[in-house]
């Protein structure tokens, strides 16, 4: 699988830039922000991501919040959640919110890229389960 | 409230200001306890007694005071009878002779014969005519033709019909008293007197006849102050009287003196017809001996009361104390276990926030080294590699055991769901030894099983009972080492309560450091990788704390080691 786009936002800057230069040195498109308005931001400007690796904790609008957000924005967005604190309730919580998944940090590489593909999977399956029932 | 103040600060500091010992406490306690109690028995016990003894006493004063009198009325009586009865005795015979015939001093005789029969006190017997001479006398002394105009009861009695003289000594020198009767018109010369004299002693013994009561001084008192008859405590007939008379009259009058606690009491009254006062003295009461009685068993009560009271307080509040003692101990045994349990809690509470915040560095250093090792491996060949790519391995493994810590930290602290569900805990055990047997079969350990089978299920959490016993059983695994034995026994504790105890041939635990086996990363066992983190037993204990239960740890020297668990059958806290 290659060409997916990742959006990465975290506001643990020095975290998501590296593990954004991991990611992209295995051929996937990575866009980065801090702040979950931005990423807001980035949408309208036209971005248009696989995945969103969204970090529960975070300054302003929190990681729970963004996800309800980004599901009114578009539901067929999928949505790993990140999270430095081990919250296993709020994670539940986002499972129950429409996540895809959720990961703790430090994140074991090839286990993100594992679940980037099935989160991609799936949406590519809903694309396509939505526009055979478009042409229907 | 002073006193209550007073008793607050005596019992946190000595007299001198310095702090209290708890056993000087107990002490000062169990004085203050003893001197409450004995005074709020002996008070009481002290005025009963009293109100008793003072009830008593004036019963005894009135039956006293009314016995006297009656003895003083009863006595008058009987001395005017006595008196007075000769005296008419004389008055009817001496009316049966004319003038001159009693100055025959045969005729004299004979009457003073018949007087005699009936009266011997009588000492002699004289006629005189008016001029005071004894013109005929019949007795042992030689009176006759002695003159008694000249004499004071002469005097008084010239006039009277009958009279009875005070006492005098006269010519015999004997105290005695004269009675008279008297015929004629006095001035004329048919005029006579018949005088008869009595010795005091004859009184005195006709008292002591009257007299019944040994405890009674009964004596008589002449209108001069001079005892009529003799006295116990005043003296012999012809002494003198101390005592004040003067309120004296017909009637009885009582007096009292209170000497050295003794009192003593006075009865007295005039008698009728003769100079004398009649006086009853008598020291303490009647029923002397019963008063006596009453004393010595009032004090028998009181003293054997006392004792007993005081014997029975003692026992009271020693045992009051040793109670309290104990409360004591037991409160600082609790308040220890509290403590202990709130330092576990904040250990624990500050081992996740340590967690939370390593968390995310340890991120970024993951991070860090997955860049270095991917820019490695995608980079040509160049010197050092194949060292660099050791050296980020090796920085790898070293984040992965750090992010063992920070999530087994984070499991410890976090407040995990509780499902709960019907289940046996044998069951939960028997699945638990499905992991570990192996291990124990390699190490050579025999896992022996006690398991009671008849206990009832309990309502708990599988999964986090199964992680219970499994770090449990782990951790008398890893103490065994090799060749050796782990006992597992379940069994009811008590209603409600069931108890699982896992105990190890193992070495043992010390003293000191059993005390800290439930504290995270307290380790006994040898760093080696990824096993003894020191958060098995802490997890494991805030595991059973959660499910409502207790762990505890023996470990007796040299015997291995024993953890119990107690758990509820139904646990009502809501995690």
């Amino acid at each position: 699988m290659n060409n997916i786009n990742v959006l990465l936002v975290d506001d643990e800057m020095e975290f998501a830039e590296t593990l954004a230069e991991r990611l992209r040195l295995r051929s996937f498109e990575v866009n980065v922000t801090s702040r979950a308005d931005e990423a807001f931001e980035m949408l309208e400007a036209g971005l248009r991501p696989d995945v969103v690796l969204l970090d529960i904790k975070m300054p302003g609008l929190d990681g729970l919040d963004a996800l309800a957000e980004l599901k009114s924005r578009n539901s067929g967005m999928e949505v790993i959640l990140v999270t430095g604190h081990g919250e296993a309730a709020s994670s539940i919580e986002g499972m129950k919110r429409g996540a895809f998944d959720y990961l703790m940090k430090p994140i074991d590489i090839a286990e993100l890229i594992v679940k980037i593909e099935q989160a991609v999977a799936r949406k590519r399956e809903k694309e396509k389960h939505g526009e055979r029932q478009a042409g229907q | 409230m002073e006193f209550k103040e007073k008793i607050f600060n005596r019992l946190r500091r000595n007299e001198d200001g310095s702090p209290l010992t708890r056993e000087q406490r107990y002490a000062y306690l169990q004085r203050l306890f003893v001197t409450a109690a004995f005074l709020a028995v002996i008070l009481p016990l002290a005025v009963t007694t009293m109100l008793g003894y003072f009830q008593y006493r004036n019963l005894l004063s009135r039956e006293t005071d009314d016995k006297l009198r009656l003895d003083a009325q009863s006595a008058k009586q009987s001395i005017e009878f006595h008196i007075q009865e000769s005296l008419s005795t004389m008055v009817v015979v001496s009316q049966g002779y004319q003038y001159g015939e009693l100055f025959d001093q045969a005729a004299l005789a004979t009457l003073y014969e018949r007087l005699r029969n009936e009266y011997p006190f009588v000492v002699d017997l004289g006629a005189l005519d008016s001029t005071g001479v004894q013109r005929a006398y019949v007795g042992p002394y030689p009176f006759q033709g002695i003159n008694y105009s000249d004499q004071e009861w002469f005097q008084n009695a010239y006039s009277r019909k009958t009279y009875v003289s005070d006492i005098f000594t006269g010519y015999r020198g004997v105290p005695h008293f004269v009675e008279t009767v008297t015929n004629g018109t006095p001035g004329s010369e048919r005029y006579w007197m018949l005088r008869a004299s009595i010795d005091s002693d004859s009184l005195t013994n006709y008292i002591a006849t009257i007299n019944t009561d040994t405890s009674t001084d009964m004596f008589l008192v002449g209108e001069d102050g001079v005892l009529v008859t003799n006295s116990v405590s005043h003296g012999k007939a012809g002494d003198t009287f101390q005592g004040d008379l003067s309120t004296a009259t017909r009637n009885v009058t009582l007096m009292e003196e209170d000497e050295g606690g003794s009192p003593e009491r006075a009865a007295f009254t005039k008698l009728e017809g003769m100079p004398w006062t009649l006086v009853l003295e008598r020291r303490g009461y009647v029923y002397g001996e019963n008063w006596s009685d009453f004393q010595m068993q009032l004090l028998a009560i009181v003293i054997a009361s006392a004792l007993l009271a005081l014997y029975i307080v003692f026992r009271v509040t020693r045992l009051m104390v040793v109670m309290i003692r104990r409360a004591d101990k037991r409160r600082d045994e609790m308040l220890a276990e509290a403590q202990h349990t709130a330092k576990l809690a904040s250990v624990g509470q500050l081992a996740a926030g340590v967690a939370h915040e390593i968390n995310n560095p340890l991120a970024i250093i993951n991070e860090k080294i997955g860049l270095m090792r991917d820019l490695t491996k995608y980079a040509g060949d160049f010197p050092e590699k194949d060292r660099f790519l050791v050296l980020t391995e090796g920085a790898a493994v070293a984040v992965d055991r750090c992010k063992d810590i920070t999530h087994r930290l984070l499991g410890f602290a976090r407040r995990m769901e509780v499902k709960r569900e019907s289940l046996h805990i044998n069951e939960v055990i028997r699945e638990v030894l499905s992991f570990v047997e192996k291990e124990a079969l390699y190490r050579d350990i025999e896992i022996k099983l006690a398991l009671d089978d008849t206990l009832p299920p309990i309502y708990s959490d599988r999964g986090q009972l199964q992680q219970v016993f499994l770090n449990i059983v782990n951790n008398a695994i890893d103490a065994v080492g090799k060749d050796g034995k782990v006992t597992i026994a379940t069994m009811p504790l008590k209603p409600g309560v069931i108890r699982a105890t896992v105990t190890d041939t193992g070495p043992g635990i010390p003293p000191n450091i059993i005390r800290h086996i439930f504290e995270p990363f307290f380790t006994t066992k040898v760093r080696s990788d990824t096993s003894g983190t020191g958060l098995g037993l802490s997890i494991t204990y805030g595991l059973v704390k959660q499910l409502c239960g207790r762990i505890t740890v023996e470990s007796p020297p040299g015997e291995g080691a024993t953890f119990t668990i107690d758990l509820p059958i139904e646990c009502d806290l809501e995690e």
